[in-house]
């Protein structure tokens, strides 16, 4: 189906233009760049509504550029130091004094100069590799060694692919910590399963520099994987960490959940004893069995979100499979046709079709059991304008339904696609017929008729004429109201003939009588088609038909 | 032959009136169904009130309602010279210019026959006679108009005469033992005559306290009532739970509803719903309430298994009814697709309605409002929905999704 509204692609500053246009801007504002760069961001964050054009991890990755600004700083400093030490060295004079103040500092002057520009190389070349080259970009191999086979894994692309489609479906948001329902994405990456403690550090710090105090906090989330590793992410405010562990909470809920440095995150962390990882393990695994089975459970209940109907109208929510079972096994027992529905609260999707109502009409005898699954129209309360068919041994009816009551819809190959038609259904025709109109052919005097009224009477072919009045008479426009005649071979049930009628519900015919007469044919079924505004007109021809005295098909028209 | 009519309908009217814990008043039917076949008027006459409603006989005799047989049963009892037919006639709108014409006896002959009967002690005839009072059929038995008086002072005179010549009558059939005696009287305390007799509201308490002594069940519920307007929850409950066990199915809902709240006993919801359920399936109108009480049992699962389908069934069918629409419930259902088709369109009209604090009810409105379902989306309403929720812990939960801007906007984190 197509969107109502198909989405705008918003302009936005692209990779690498948009760190072009911060250059260029730092180079003609200089500092007052800053505020501008900040608007720019901000503005090209609001023109991707829907995340990141090129993905949470390429975007985080290319930001790794910012690294370049400590890179620079530590470059400019280390040259400064060396510069310093060269032009001192070149007046002997001023080099005798200052080693005579600093002593040893002053041969540390160019050692400390050259690692700074060292770590500023470091800097340099990790953030450029970061950002141009993300196959080897410590994102990358952060998401590497979290999986099963870190030597046999895909090109970066799809890695990067699986943890962004899996924040963009499932993520939530603390900060800059990203949790999917598979991968958690903080300053290094995290696969779910492997999850094995998570530990939340906050911690003060109180700097005296003279008269000033100067107080600085660490949030920091540290997560512990089955390995041990620790992945870290500093976040900015005490908020964001708890609301980052409630998160976790949820979708790692077998993990341990502490704070850094107590006792658990030692145990966890540190713990050599092979007996002490096996217990932890074991534990986990308990934990998560259990989880798994809470959740197992939620998802049967929330399947099992259905409405019984039984053929008295009764209606229950607490269905077992033990009560299908009776509904089943009723007919054999009584004797005659039990139809019951089963209505789920959120209809199911499946076979690429949403469905919303399961409608049985179990065997008597040797009959099978008629099952009719109808396609949800979209809007609540509004009957499905499909329906697929079929009539099944009580083995496959057992299996259809107790799929159905979790939620599964069967494979719909060998079903019948039905399309409604009014009250009642018919079988789809797939392909227009070119050949001629033909009338429809007379009821067969050999095979054996049976009723089926609307509402909840179901089928049987233990009936009078004067019960086929009595229903013809009582069909009006309320829901379920149709009767239907039908016949079939005997000896070959694929075979009928079938004459139907309910009232119009809407349209220009609203009100009136709509007599269909269908069959089966060797080119697939037929179907025609006649309204009449008489109830009279609707009784004399299934008079006709029932008691097999020529049929006047002429006003028939097929449809 | 009985004393006062035939064995037949004297064993009808102790079934039917006088012994109504016995629960024979089936067989009472049953009784009168024969005598009619057999010619007996009285017995036409008796079986007419049977059959036009539960409030001419006991609620808890479930007798089927057909007027229009009980018309044709009353004019046969006329034309079959009973008396208490003849007088009931002018009760129940089958007497009319033709069938006066032919009735074999007149009506102040009807009435001498059944006060005599009545002096002798008959309940069923005491109550008759006191009802000629209460409802002023007096003039037209006695053949009185306007011109027989010298003056309207000498009608008020005359009319206020006979009205509380009803209060002896009714009196004698209650304490004779026809408990439907009592209903009259006490609606004459309650609201006297206008103009003539002024209400005295305190005896119509002392006529249901003594229908209660006497064991009458319907008057366990009248009391009962009456105990529970007074705030004594207690008693009321008493008398409740023993009409109930009485078979007095008006008090099912109230003994229920006690069970419930607690009200004069411990709570215990398991027997709340049991009454309820004896409430939907007594021979009552008014059923809408048990029907939302116990949708709520269902819906919550207290006193019975939950069961979604069941409580949306029973809620959806007191509202279609005319009951009140559980708003809350009916809400919930349709948002979360509990018994029914989850339809947020329809959740939101009930939900919407909710104008006290229900604190699941605002969770749900700000859930549509946040998510716009239902209703167009509208994140700052949503929140505000969380916030007045706040005894529920899964909105908390949910404002943890949205953050207000520096401009004072609510948007998704």
């Amino acid at each position: 189906m197509e969107p109502k509204e198909a989405s705008k692609k918003r302009f936005y500053l692209k990779w690498p233009w948009n760190v072009v246009v911060y250059i260029a801007l730092v180079v003609v504002l200089r500092i007052f760049a800053i505020p501008v760069i900040l608007l720019i961001m901000r503005w090209n964050k609001k023109q991707q509504p829907d995340g990141p054009e090129e993905g949470y991890c390429l975007q985080r990755t290319r930001g790794r550029l910012t690294g370049l600004i400590w890179a620079a700083l530590f470059l400019a400093g280390g040259g400064l130091a060396i510069w310093f030490f060269m032009t001192a060295q070149s007046m002997p004079y001023e080099a005798e004094r200052l080693k005579e103040e600093m002593s040893f500092g002053y041969y540390l002057i160019p050692v400390v100069g050259a690692g700074a520009i060292l770590v500023g190389l470091f800097l340099a070349y990790r953030s450029l590799r970061d950002a141009l080259v993300p196959e080897k970009s410590a994102l990358a191999q952060s998401i590497r060694s979290q999986l099963p086979h870190p030597e046999e894994t895909p090109p970066v692309k799809e890695l990067f692919a699986m943890v962004d489609q899996d924040l963009k479906q499932n993520g939530l948001w603390c900060g800059k910590l990203g949790v999917g329902k598979e991968w958690v994405l903080g300053d290094e990456v995290s696969f779910i399963p492997r999850i094995r403690g998570v530990f939340s550090r906050m911690e003060r710090h109180t700097r005296h520099a003279g008269n000033r105090t100067q107080v600085t906090y660490t949030y920091e989330i540290w997560i512990v994987d089955d390995r041990r590793q620790r992945q870290v992410t500093s976040l900015r405010s005490k908020q964001e960490l708890e609301e980052a562990m409630d998160c976790l909470r949820q979708r790692a809920p077998a993990a341990v959940f502490g704070v850094y440095d107590s006792k658990e995150y030692q145990d966890l962390v540190y713990t050599e004893d092979d007996m002490q990882q096996y217990a932890q393990e074991r534990a986990y695994q308990q934990r998560k069995a259990r989880q798994d089975e809470q959740d197992h459970q939620k998802q049967e209940r929330l399947a099992q979100n259905q409405v019984l109907t039984l053929p008295d109208g009764s209606v229950t929510y607490r269905i077992t499979w033990d009560t299908i079972h009776q509904l089943l096994e009723q007919p054999a027992q009584r004797g005659e046709a039990v139809p019951f529905q089963l209505v789920p609260g959120i209809p199911f999707q499946g076979q690429g079709h949403t469905f919303s109502r399961l409608a049985c009409l179990a065997g008597v005898g040797q009959t099978q059991t008629r099952i009719l699954i109808e396609e949800y129209s979209g809007t609540p309360g509004v009957p499905g304008r499909y329906a697929w068919t079929r009539d099944v041994d009580a083995g496959e009816a057992e299996t259809v339904l107790r799929g159905w009551l979790q939620g599964k819809i069967p494979t719909l190959d060998g079903w019948t696609r039905m399309e409604r038609s009014g009250r009642t259904w018919q079988q789809t025709m797939e392909h227009p017929r070119k050949e001629p109109a033909l009338p429809p052919p007379q009821p067969h005097r050999n095979w054996p008729w049976q009723m089926t009224a609307g509402g909840h009477s179901g089928s049987t072919a233990d009936f009078s004429w004067n019960d086929v009045e009595k229903a013809l008479r009582q069909l009006n426009q309320e829901a379920d109201s149709y009767l239907i005649l039908e016949q079939r071979d005997p000896e070959n049930s694929q075979q009928y003939w079938f004459i139907q009628c309910a009232v119009a519900l809407k349209g220009p015919d609203a009100g009136r009588y709509a007599a269909e007469i269908g069959c089966s044919t060797p080119d697939g079924p037929r179907l025609w088609e006649r309204m009449m505004p008489d109830v009279q007109d609707v009784l004399a021809y299934f008079s006709d038909a029932y008691h097999h005295r020529g049929l006047d098909v002429s006003g028939f028209r097929e449809i | 032959m009985g004393q006062f009519f035939s064995d037949r309908v004297e064993t009808a009217l102790k079934y039917i009136y006088y012994d109504l814990r016995a629960g024979r008043g089936r067989e009472g039917f049953q009784l009168l169904q024969q005598a009619v076949q057999d010619g007996d008027a009285d017995a036409c006459c008796l079986l007419a009130r049977c059959v036009y409603g539960p409030e001419y006989t006991w609620p808890g005799h479930d007798f089927p309602v057909d007027e229009q047989a009980g018309d044709e049963l009353m004019r046969r009892s006329v034309l079959g010279g009973s008396a208490i037919g003849t007088l009931l006639s002018l009760r129940c709108g089958v007497m009319d210019r033709q069938l006066a014409r032919v009735m074999p006896l007149s009506f102040q002959e009807a009435f001498d026959t059944v006060l005599d009967k009545a002096k002798n002690g008959e309940p069923l005839c005491q109550m008759i006679i006191g009802n000629s009072y209460y409802w002023g059929d007096f003039p037209e038995i006695q053949g009185k108009t306007r011109e027989d008086f010298d003056s309207d002072d000498a009608v008020e005179d005359y009319l206020r005469e006979n009205y509380a010549k009803c209060e002896d009558w009714l009196w004698r059939a209650l304490r004779s033992g026809i408990s439907s005696g009592g209903v009259n009287l006490a609606n004459f305390y309650r609201k006297g005559k206008e103009g003539l007799i002024s209400p005295r509201p305190e005896k119509a308490i002392e006529v249901y306290r003594y229908g209660a002594e006497k064991g009458y069940p319907s008057y366990f519920f009248y009391y009962g009532n009456e105990l529970y307007d007074q705030g004594k929850k207690e008693e009321a409950f008493d008398l409740y739970r023993r009409a109930a066990e009485a078979g007095e199915p008006r008090a099912f809902f109230w003994a229920g509803y006690s069970y419930e709240l607690g009200e004069g006993v411990p709570k215990d919801n398991a027997r709340a719903a049991q009454y309820y359920q004896q409430a939907l399936s007594a021979p009552i109108q008014e059923k809408e309430n048990p029907a939302n009480r116990l949708g709520m049992c269902y819906y919550d699962g207290r006193g019975v298994e939950q069961d979604y389908a069941k409580a949306f069934q029973l809620l959806k069918w007191a509202e279609d009814h005319g009951g009140p629409a559980m708003l809350y419930y009916l809400g919930a259902c349709y948002a979360n697709g509990q018994g029914t088709q989850q339809d947020y369109a329809k959740a939101f009209t009930y939900l919407k309605r909710i104008d006290w604090n229900c604190h699941p009810g605002f969770y749900l409105l700000g859930k549509m409002y946040c998510n716009g379902l239902g209703v167009p989306e509208d994140i700052a309403k949503g929140v505000e929905y969380f916030q007045k929720a706040s005894e529920v812990p899964e909105a908390k939960e949910e404002l943890k999704h949205y953050k207000k801007t520096f401009f004072g906007k609510w948007v998704r984190r």
